[in-house]
């Protein structure tokens, strides 16, 4: 059984330095435009725990050591019975996956959480309601902050966006989160866009503004239909 | 603990969070198998939800691609 990482372009040699899960030194299969990285198991169930995912991540990132790389990240917890299943279906796909490397070629992934400062959540509507009206009143101070995130999220974004090439917006699961995107970015941009999030957070003391990464492009892999990566 | 440290760990907790939205629920799917053991689940309680969701993603996909390669 193997364990899939990472795709990248052919020339991109597998470090030598690092081992994958269970100690496992890295391999390398070559179709066409696309270099597949893995490692071989006996058998393999991997625990979403946090040593794997660090180790799997350490993987990706390793070849971030060459900035002019494309590097497209596999979903944790991706294997195939053996070489064969996997470099077909790197054939099948060679289209779909070479797009996908040209589309983050010499970029990075970064990521921004903004959220309201711990006072600004206190202040959100709460859950409990005694009469209609509360929760009426309630509902609309909760249409009015979503109203206000809104806003800022694209005062935000149209701040960002110059300095990056692509962004994902996630979906927001807290009241309290303001806006939660991902940014492909130019690796020479990455530090210029860190500083643009610093300015914004400096005016902007009434929200909390996290930027992770940089990270090998997640959320910019491209999306291979199920049916057609097994069947062609 | 002191707020600094409150913040520090708040950000700690945020990039867990970040990585486990990445490494769960992004990056390209080549639609092997997903081989999850979630039975020693021991990830701490932040990114619990996330991955959830996620794992219940990896199921229905390897539902699927049974199903396909029947």
């Amino acid at each position: 059984m193997i364990y899939v990482y990472a795709l990248t372009d052919p020339a991109g040699a597998v470090p030598p330095d690092v081992r994958g899960l269970e100690h496992q030194p890295l391999g390398n299969i070559v179709v066409g435009d696309v270099s597949a990285t893995f490692t071989a198991h006996a058998e393999i169930a991997v625990a979403p725990v946090a040593q794997n995912l660090w180790r799997h991540e350490q993987v990706v990132e390793s070849f971030m050591r060459n900035p002019g790389l494309a590097l497209l990240p596999v979903r944790f917890g991706t294997t195939f019975p053996d070489e064969a299943h996997l470099e077909d279906v790197l054939r099948r796909n060679q289209g779909v996956l070479k797009a996908g490397l040209d589309r983050v070629r010499g970029c990075v992934e970064l990521g921004l959480r903004v959220s309201r400062t711990s006072a600004e959540a206190a202040a959100l509507p709460q859950a409990d309601f005694s009469t209609g009206r509360e929760y009426m009143a309630a509902r609309l101070a909760e249409h009015r902050l979503r109203c206000d995130a809104d806003q800022l999220a694209a005062e935000l974004e149209s701040a960002l966006m110059p300095l990056a090439r692509e962004m994902a917006t996630r979906e927001a699961r807290a009241p309290q989160v303001v806006l939660s995107s991902a940014f492909l970015v130019n690796h020479d941009r990455a530090e210029e866009f860190a500083a643009t999030v610093r300015t914004l957070a400096a005016a902007h003391p009434s929200l909390r503004l996290l930027c992770t990464g940089p990270w090998p492009a997640y959320h910019f892999a491209p999306s291979l239909q199920l049916a057609e990566a097994l069947h062609g | 603990m002191t707020p600094m440290r409150d913040e520090r760990d708040a950000e700690m907790e945020v990039t867990l969070v970040e990585l486990l939205d990445r490494l769960l629920d992004k990056g390209v799917v080549l639609c092997g198998d997903i081989t999850l053991s979630v039975a020693e689940v021991d990830l701490v309680h932040v990114g619990l939800r996330v991955l959830l969701s996620s794992v219940e993603a990896a199921q229905r996909q390897q539902r699927r691609a049974a199903e396909l390669s029947q």
